[in-house]
């Protein structure tokens, strides 16, 4: 058992760590390079970290939906064919920050593992909507179905690093490559890596 | 040292609590009840208050009731109380959130969403600092450099800026 996972066993507050990305980095617009402000959709919270990690180098709007509470839910709405009314509201309120809006990264983290295979369509649509013609989804999938993945706190650490903090719980559903390919269809998987915690990495631009 | 501190705030958080617990009905410009706790200082909106409207203030307000409007508090600070509920556009120079802001801030120094604090709305501030557990949902606008960025010039006003909210 890790030192997180045994201080999340005896209630104790889990420590942050830092993870290096090798993908992050391409996808985060920066300062420097920048002609226009740039526009991030966080499916995400937000910390004080990551802000201020973010100002070092980013120029432009960091818009913060702090969905991922909100997934199993949505997921639960989306299987309900008697639930329209409710889940036009929920899906109002969820993407209110960022309705209207197109983004050249969106960091969507942990929320594809949120919903089931039938409902992946769903987020292409969402996707296909939120996403500029030359942006970037960063998130992670599964390498293999066959170990269970701890939720975990995502955020920015430095332009190639996360700091990732362990949540209770694993993820409701294990997306591998090729599956989530065959759904998310305005996208391709441009690149993957894998992570020591079992999670693919991926940056998928637009077909 | 620490206790010395540690007395002050509890002495200071007293007497906003007294503030809150016996507003004093005092009709100004706007028809609204506020205790002033002393010139200059901080003015208080007791948790039973209502605003809608614009509130403009020459000195720090303390909300523990709710505002429907806009603020406008250009060198001082809007502390949201943990009661309290502002739905309002806000430029203030400082914000403290404990309690519930939905609305779009510019701020010149500092906004602080504490642990029981959620903010729903668009940020413009030199620095935005999120508490464990604090809720924000909405737009942080990163542009403090922009035009140095656009054009390739060396702008002075920003750097002394951020000097001053570093040296806090």
């Amino acid at each position: 058992m890790s030192a997180n996972a045994l201080a999340l066993h005896h209630g104790e507050p889990p420590q942050k760590s830092v993870l290096k990305s090798s993908l992050l980095g391409g996808a985060l617009p920066e300062g420097t390079n920048q002609t226009r402000p740039a526009k991030i959709l966080n499916f995400g919270g937000i910390s004080s970290e990551s802000i201020d990690a973010l100002r070092a180098f980013f120029w432009g709007r960091l818009t913060v939906l702090d969905a991922l509470d909100s997934g199993a839910y949505l997921n639960d709405l989306l299987n309900d064919p008697d639930s329209d009314r409710e889940r036009s509201t929920v899906l109002e309120e969820l993407f209110a920050p960022a309705i209207g809006q197109a983004y050249d990264l969106v960091l969507l983290w942990d929320f594809a593992g949120f919903f089931c295979e039938a409902n992946l369509p769903w987020l292409d649509t969402w996707l296909d909507a939120l996403v500029t013609r030359d942006g970037y989804v960063h998130g992670f999938l599964c390498h293999n179905s066959t170990r269970k993945i701890e939720r975990k706190e995502w955020g920015i650490h430095s332009k190639s690093e996360f700091s990732c903090k362990p949540l209770e719980g694993f993820l409701a559903y294990q997306h591998l490559r090729n599956q989530f390919s065959r759904h998310i269809r305005s996208f391709v998987i441009e690149k993957s890596v894998l992570l020591k915690d079992g999670r693919l990495e991926v940056l998928l631009k637009r077909k | 040292m620490f206790f010395e501190k540690k007395s002050k705030s509890d002495t200071r958080r007293n007497d906003e609590t007294a503030a809150v617990q016996q507003p004093v009905v005092e009709s100004r410009s706007l028809d609204i009840s506020v205790n002033r706790a002393k010139k200059g200082g901080q003015a208080v909106i007791g948790a039973t208050v209502k605003i809608k409207g614009e509130v403009v203030s020459d000195e720090d307000i303390a909300v523990e009731g709710l505002i429907e409007g806009s603020i406008v508090l250009k060198n001082n600070e809007l502390l949201v109380g943990s009661s309290g509920r502002v739905h309002a556009d806000v430029i203030a120079k400082s914000i403290k959130v404990d309690g519930e802001l939905h609305g779009d801030v510019e701020v010149s120094d500092r906004i602080v969403i504490s642990s029981s604090g959620s903010m729903r709305g668009n940020i413009q501030a030199p620095r935005v600092i999120l508490e464990d557990g604090a809720k924000f949902k909405g737009s942080i606008d990163m542009d403090e450099a922009a035009p140095a960025k656009a054009f390739g010039v060396v702008s002075n006003a920003a750097p002394e800026a951020k000097a001053e909210s570093a040296a806090e």
